[in-house]
């Protein structure tokens, strides 16, 4: 009797230091980046690391420093950086005109796969099936002829053009798995009605995916912010064009011969922050939206 | 039957324009054919090449095949469409709208792509860059898009009553809308992945490169981009041998260097006899320093006299009343002269320091704490350094032993132990090879070797024409295999505990999600800067600081660690998606089984092994379908971590196409990546039966 209540609590402190490990293993870096950017940048090279700042400063976000070889005070921190902001910028546009492409032409075909009988609805759905496992490297150089020859290479537009070959597969492939949810009164309520299909989907089906669509929304804007190969790829000549990744690659800091490891760590602060907060305020739908797509699949 | 039916009759005038549309079509199909036809006969790549082949290549590579097709299929359908509507055929009519609809959207589009491109481009460029606005294209699409527009309303408006042969049925109707919700989504795929899938096949046939100029001449070189890449031989080495047709062989010697340590008796070394401690005040701790001066009264009146000199020398006159407050480091007193505070730093060596007793107990003061400060003097006083270098060759007996090829000195470990570190001469028989560009001859005159394996005692060297991409390969499937072992291994642990109910559950999943929704950059770059090499690395300093490891390791930097260091930073960001996908599976599994099989005595390792993975099986198989595609197709990680040093084969990729600029090689490289992918997914979907939809 004894023995088992022992057992029991043995159980319990076992498991609760496995959700510890857990977390510290899933967290921990990227607390060490939060405290890490808010570290003086001499406080970040000199060993032994410290794991909370000895002194908090701001100025890897926002402040001044002195330059030692041009002898002269410079701006300092992500936000005064101008090739980071315009990455960001960047980065915002081209996720978010990719989500809306993705989102309108890939629930038109979701629902034409999903709800309507036509010939070669069974070829699309495989096409697009092979599509979102298709390798993005192995047409890397017929991509970069492309958009070579369509005069984008080296802008933005070279990156709107191709992110659709990644989030609108995944896009199409979430929204039939949901479309196909729904129920089939629906629509003969509608046709009895009168409307016609393209009416029964957009002012009855279409309401009703919403929240779907805000999870394959989220998570095409989620791929299209964290996409690295187009970007280093297709803006490589053209630094205005960088997106967040590449300029976080490529991040230079404020003062001349000095490679920085407070201010990029801000960076990456900034970069993740908003994809983090996303997912905390959305996290139920994204795991849905991830196992309706890898999981059913 | 326009009797029976209650259609009002169209008039003869909009049966008039129903046949101008027919008209059109007709017009349309043959117009999309001419055109085609006459822009490839006046291509000049096309009408001027010299022989047959070259023709057919140039063709391919300026238009491809999707796009012949395409024009010729809709230049027939069109004309088709044409009859079908002479003859007043009323599905015909609604596939007719849907055309016209699209080719008016798609004008509409290209006029903004290309008047958003320009306005983008030209934001931040010196006037004279510029690029100007294509007005006969844009003319051209305007006028297009006009037409068709105007033709898709009055078909909107008209289509049924002018076109009445036949009847639409739900189906037919169904079908259109289907495909005028599809036409976006397949011109998208169409122009960005079946033509440059499309061009990357003409393209590895080609030797195409973008370090020319524009007109540079493509040549149609067949399949020798893959032969270049793909070549590969497996060659056994011969040994060299001697007169007797024996393998020569020959003696190497290897240094191993071991840590040891030795014991010492302070009192034995001479060097430390008082007479001869001939050191200064700054190789002692300040607790040394300042409890001799607290119990010591004889070295207290000594630095007195000391300081006071010293204070003299410097203000060469009279120094008022010294009092000594206390020692700091570097030999610094603290002394108050007439009451004001001062420092003062003597240089004055410890034996210099009359009536100080350094035998016996003070002496022990000394060793007590100063184990920093012994190690200084060994390392500044010769005299102690030969000595101890002597008891330790010694104990070595290192001239009567061969074995034993250097012994040093490291420091002192605690008062009666040295550390030494002993290099060791280990010699092994090794038998001579020869050179293998000699032995195979002019045959490996492109190759260079891959990696050299032993077995059973023969040496094999693999050799390819491109031993860069073998590697890649060999990274890459190195990198998938460990990688996704991890990843299962933990993933499973980390949902099985998930699993369970507990407060906080919730809360849970959205932190696991949070590795996976950093950027995979970021993520490279954030253990960019924990994997340094000094202890300001997160990684080194945890080690070090629970004794796991003596230094810090260059994890990204040795080429024994780099692999494992990327695969490391993969396990971290995947695996919690990994978790996240078995979870949703194991929540599946209904609960009562377990209790049942609890009832039946089965413990909960058997219940794991004989329940629970049969059980998510086909989650498992997905889930390690989606991870082995992803890690063979790796780039972020590699390239941020490690560039050019240590390549998986989408870097390799990358770099032959950007920076060589070498489209034609690349592209054979991304098809060769493709087939190997499209292996290993047929492998896995039979190994592992994964049921497709």
């Amino acid at each position: 009797m004894y023995e088992n209540q022992y057992v029991k609590i043995a159980r319990q402190v076992g498991f609760w230091i496995l959700i510890v490990l857990i977390l510290l293993f899933t967290l921990f870096p990227f607390y060490w980046a939060v405290a890490g950017s808010f570290k003086s940048e001499s406080e970040i090279k000199s060993p032994p690391a410290t794991y909370f700042p000895n002194r908090v400063v701001f100025n890897n976000y926002w402040g001044e420093a002195t330059d030692p070889i041009l002898n002269q005070t410079v701006d300092r921190g992500v936000f005064r950086n101008l090739s980071f902001m315009r990455g960001l910028f960047n980065s915002a546009l081209v996720s978010s005109i990719t989500v809306v492409i993705s989102l309108v032409v890939g629930s038109f075909a979701a629902y034409a796969i999903g709800r309507l009988k036509f010939r070669g609805r069974t070829l699309m759905l495989y096409l697009v099936l092979a599509m979102t496992m298709f390798p993005l490297i192995s047409i890397l150089s017929g991509l970069f002829t492309i958009t070579r020859e369509l005069g984008v290479f080296g802008s933005l537009s070279a990156l709107i053009i191709t992110y659709p070959i990644f989030t609108l597969p995944f896009t199409v492939w979430v929204l039939v798995s949901f479309f196909r949810g729904l129920p089939g009164e629906l629509e003969q309520a509608a046709l009895v009605d009168g409307a016609t299909p393209f009416q029964t989907f957009y002012m009855v089906l279409l309401p009703l995916t919403a929240p779907a669509l805000v999870t394959t929304g989220l998570l095409a804007f989620i791929g299209a912010w964290n996409e690295y190969l187009l970007a280093v790829t297709f803006t490589v000549i053209n630094e205005e064009a960088f997106t967040v990744p590449v300029a976080i690659v490529n991040f230079s800091g404020s003062i001349s011969r000095e490679e920085p490891i407070a201010e990029p760590l801000a960076a990456t602060v900034i970069v993740t922050l908003p994809l983090v907060f996303l997912v905390l305020i959305f996290q139920r739908r994204i795991i849905q939206g991830l196992t309706a797509g890898a999981v059913k699949g | 039957m326009s009797e029976t039916t209650i259609k009002s009759v169209a008039s003869e005038q909009d049966r008039l324009i129903g046949n101008i549309i027919a008209a059109l079509f007709a017009i349309l199909g043959i117009g999309i054919i001419g055109v085609f036809i006459y822009s490839v006969l006046n291509n000049p790549d096309i009408s001027e090449a010299d022989t047959f082949n070259t023709t057919i290549l140039n063709f391919l590579d300026s238009y491809g095949l999707i796009i012949p097709f395409l024009v010729f299929g809709l230049g027939i359908g069109f004309v088709y469409y044409s009859v079908k509507l002479f003859q007043r055929d009323i599905i015909t009519s609604g596939w007719a709208q849907l055309t016209m609809f699209w080719t008016m959207v798609f004008s509409i589009i290209i006029i903004f792509v290309h008047i958003f491109q320009i306005v983008t481009t030209n934001i931040s460029v010196a006037a004279e860059d510029r690029l100007p606005l294509n007005f006969t294209l844009i003319i051209g699409l305007v006028v297009l898009g006009a037409v068709t527009g105007a033709v898709w309303w009055w078909l909107t408006k008209n289509r049924d009553l002018v076109y009445d042969n036949g009847e639409e049925t739900i189906a037919s109707r169904e079908s259109l809308v289907a495909w005028n919700l599809l036409i976006p989504t397949v011109v998208i795929l169409i122009l960005v992945a079946a033509r440059p899938l499309e061009r990357t096949f003409i393209g590895s046939l080609t030797d195409r490169t973008f370090a020319g100029s524009q007109d540079e001449v493509v040549q149609f070189v067949g399949v020798q981009n893959y032969t270049r890449l793909l070549s590969f031989r497996l060659d056994q080495v011969d040994c060299v041998r001697d007169e007797a047709d024996e393998c020569t062989t020959r003696i190497v010697q290897n240094e191993v260097e071991t840590d040891e340590s030795v014991e010492i008796d302070l009192d034995s070394i001479e060097a430390l006899e008082p007479a001869t401690l001939d050191v200064g005040l700054d190789f002692f701790q300040v607790d040394t320093l300042n409890r001799l001066l607290e119990e010591n009264e004889s070295f207290a009146t000594a630095l007195t006299a000391a300081v006071e000199s010293t204070l003299a020398e410097e203000s060469e006159g009279e120094v008022g009343a010294v009092e000594i407050v206390s020692m700091l480091e570097g030999g610094v007193v603290e002394v108050t002269v007439d009451g004001e505070t001062q420092e003062v730093t003597v240089t004055d060596r410890l034996s210099t320091f009359e009536g100080l007793d350094l035998s016996g107990e003070d002496l022990n003061y000394v060793d007590d704490v100063s184990l920093g400060g012994l190690n200084t003097y060994r390392i500044r006083n010769p005299v102690l350094r030969n000595e101890l270098s002597a008891i330790v060759e010694t104990e070595f007996n290192v001239e009567n032993d061969d074995t034993i090829d250097d012994v040093s000195v490291a420091g002192f470990n605690s008062f009666d132990t040295i550390d030494v570190t002993v290099t060791r001469l280990e010699s092994s028989e090794e038998t001579v090879y020869q050179n293998i560009r000699e032995q195979v001859g002019e045959a490996y005159q492109n190759y260079s070797r891959v990696s050299t394996i032993n077995l059973f005692g023969n040496r094999y060297i693999l050799s390819a024409r491109d031993a860069a991409f073998y590697i890649a390969v060999g990274n890459t499937l190195f990198f998938t295999f460990f990688a996704v072992l991890a990843e299962l291994v933990l993933g499973m642990i980390i949902a099985m505990v998930v699993n369970s109910k507990f407060p906080g559950q919730g809360l849970m999943r959205a932190a696991m999600l949070v590795p996976w929704a950093i950027p995979t950059v970021v993520s490279a770059k954030l253990w960019e800067y924990m994997l340094i090499d000094n202890r300001t690395g997160l990684i080194n300093d945890i080690l070090v600081r629970f004794n796991l490891i003596d230094r810090p390791i260059a994890w990204l930097a040795d080429s024994s660690t780099q692999i494992w260091s990327l695969i490391f930073v993969d396990v971290w960001k995947t695996t919690p998606f990994m978790a996240l996908l078995l979870l949703a599976g194991l929540q599946t599994i209904p609960k009562d089984i377990y209790e049942a099989a609890d009832v039946d005595g089965a413990g909960p390792v058997r219940q794991f092994f004989s329940m629970t993975l049969p059980l998510l099986r086909p989650t498992i198989a997905v889930a390690l379908v989606f991870r082995t595609l992803d890690s063979i197709r790796a780039f972020d990680v590699f390239q941020v971590l490690l560039g050019r040093q240590l390549q998986s084969m989408a870097t390799y990729n990358q770099f032959v196409l950007v920076e060589q600029q070498q489209f034609g090689y690349a592209s054979a490289i991304g098809v060769t990546i493709f087939i190997i992918i499209l292996i290993f997914t047929v492998i896995y979907v039979r190994a592992l039966g994964v049921e497709t939809d």
